[in-house]
């Protein structure tokens, strides 16, 4: 999946010039998005379950980028941004309008299914214990992300979530690769001293 | 190819060549964070394009026709919603307030503080003989002075002085102001084409009232003529005659008698209602009809403002 991004995103590229083609084809008949739709479907869904607190919420803000990008995909000039750069910029929209508007309301959506507090399991006590720590763990990084600036959790849910590398998020947020890079970095070690200071 | 193997070649970029423990499980945890979600069947079954066609279907019939009409219109018209760049609204807010900057001192320049009244142009004219300093201000042609043009002009006979002090025109009456006449007097008016004597009527050539005479406390004496003679300019003689009163009538008074003779000339451009300027140059220029002082007479000095309600 990420070496496909790559390719989409690089211009000139083989798949890239398929993009193209996709995106002209849907303009002239709706049909051809659904492989668009097919391809951006996983990493648009992520990408968004990490704005939001429900797989619920999640689902209806996918639904609605791809209608909103197929809505607008007639104005969509490909020489000014690669598709999938296009797509994500929809999706970041959407999410910080669904911020705005919702009241968040936490739920554990976002765990792992088998890291639900009440999910009923046979497992011995050890592995219950084990699962607990491991949520407990999970719910400390999402608490950590959370109360990163939004900025900051752009990039790492480009770079984590939706599996984009430095030189793409760079063409998403309009950024240098060098900066985006460099900022990454500094994300994730200010994440460690947190989570350090957390276990303690 | 194991977990570790997995994450360095997910994240090259953001694992070190030296084995970072605590960041690989960082990073670890976080993937797992992020990656451990598929989109449910609800989503993958999603039939975006037939959804997005059966909206744009909807949107159409939910909306009234003529909303359809007009929103058609909108798209394709220039009405359509333009949004301006930032420096676009710069300028737009500086020629705004420039044309607002430049109307509000153009009108502070013609302004003269009389409201409702318009600077006109300045006319200057005079008799050779007879200094006249009109400085009236017109207000207006509904009874109100129109002129009151000071002149100050003395006449004496046998040591009596009497002094013309102004007069005042209006669209309905003429004033004469005098001082230093004393018992009863009357008078001889020659205006332009306008001729009256105060005591015989039938000579005058305007059927105007009797006219008013009347001497008030400080000795001014006022002859009031029930015409407007805003449109007499030229040449005015206004000879003054006296006589004592009825209780003094054998005392003897200096000079009376008369007659005071008065002459002055009534500038006709000043009788007609002021125009606006039309630029500010024609307030500096003198009127065609000025006619410098000759050599040895009093210097004309009359400045006079017209002017319009």
């Amino acid at each position: 999946m990420q070496e496909s991004f790559i390719a989409v995103i690089s211009p000139g590229s083989h798949l890239s010039q398929e993009e193209v083609r996709l995106v002209q084809a849907a303009r002239v008949d709706p049909a051809a998005f659904d492989i668009l739709y097919q391809r951006y479907l996983t990493p648009v869904y992520r990408y968004l379950c990490l704005h939001t607190y429900s797989d619920e919420d999640a689902s209806d803000l996918t639904q609605q980028v791809f209608l909103q990008a197929l809505q607008a995909l007639p104005k969509y000039k490909e020489r000014q941004l690669p598709f999938a750069a296009w797509l994500f910029r929809i999706a970041h929209n959407l999410a910080v309008d669904h911020f705005r508007r919702r009241r968040q309301t936490l739920s554990w959506d976002w765990l792992p299914e088998a890291l639900h507090p009440f999910a009923e399991t046979d497992d011995p006590e050890a592995v219950i214990l084990e699962r607990e720590l491991e949520r407990e763990k999970l719910v400390r990084l999402r608490l950590l992300f959370d109360k990163l600036s939004s900025d900051k959790q752009e990039l790492l849910a480009l770079r984590f979530a939706v599996g984009f590398t430095a030189r793409e998020i760079a063409v998403v947020v309009g950024k240098r690769e060098e900066a985006v890079q460099k900022q990454l970095r500094r994300i994730l070690e200010t994440l460690r001293q947190q989570w350090k200071e957390q276990a303690r | 190819m194991n977990g570790k193997t997995s994450l360095r070649t997910k994240y090259p970029d953001l694992l070190p060549l030296q084995p970072d423990y605590e960041l690989e499980r960082l990073i670890e945890n976080f993937d797992q964070l992020c990656n451990h979600k598929q989109p449910p069947p609800v989503l993958a079954n999603f039939d975006v394009v037939h959804s997005f066609q059966a909206r744009q279907a909807e949107s159409v019939v939910m909306k009234p026709r003529g909303q359809q009409i007009l929103s058609g219109l909108m798209r394709k018209s220039s009405l359509r919603r333009h949004r301006f760049a930032l420096w676009q609204r710069l300028l737009f807010g500086a020629l705004g307030f420039s044309l607002v900057l430049f109307i509000f001192v153009h009108e502070m320049r013609h302004y003269d503080g009389v409201e409702g009244v318009y600077e006109a142009k300045p006319v200057c004219k005079a008799a050779p003989y007879n200094p006249v300093v009109c400085n009236g201000k017109g207000a207006g042609y509904d009874g109100q002075p129109l002129q009151n043009i000071t002149l100050n002009q003395k006449d004496t006979v046998n040591g009596s002085t009497v002094v013309l002090q102004k007069v005042v025109l209006t669209s309905d009456y003429t004033i004469f102001y005098l001082q230093g006449l004393e018992g009863e007097s009357g008078y001889e008016l020659k205006a332009g084409n306008f001729y009256e004597d105060s005591s015989n009527p039938v000579g005058s050539t305007a059927a105007s009232p009797q006219p008013e005479i009347v001497t008030t406390i400080d000795g001014q004496t006022l002859f009031t003529i029930n015409t407007s003679l805003i449109n007499e300019g030229g040449e005015w003689t206004l000879i003054v005659k006296s006589r004592p009163a009825n209780n003094n009538f054998n005392k003897a008074v200096p000079g009376v008698g008369g007659p005071w003779i008065f002459r002055f000339t009534m500038p006709s451009v000043l009788l007609v209602p002021p125009a606006l300027p039309n630029k500010p140059a024609d307030l500096l220029s003198p009127p065609p009809f000025y006619t410098p002082a000759q050599p040895g007479q009093p210097t004309p000095t009359m400045i006079m403002n017209t002017g319009k309600k």
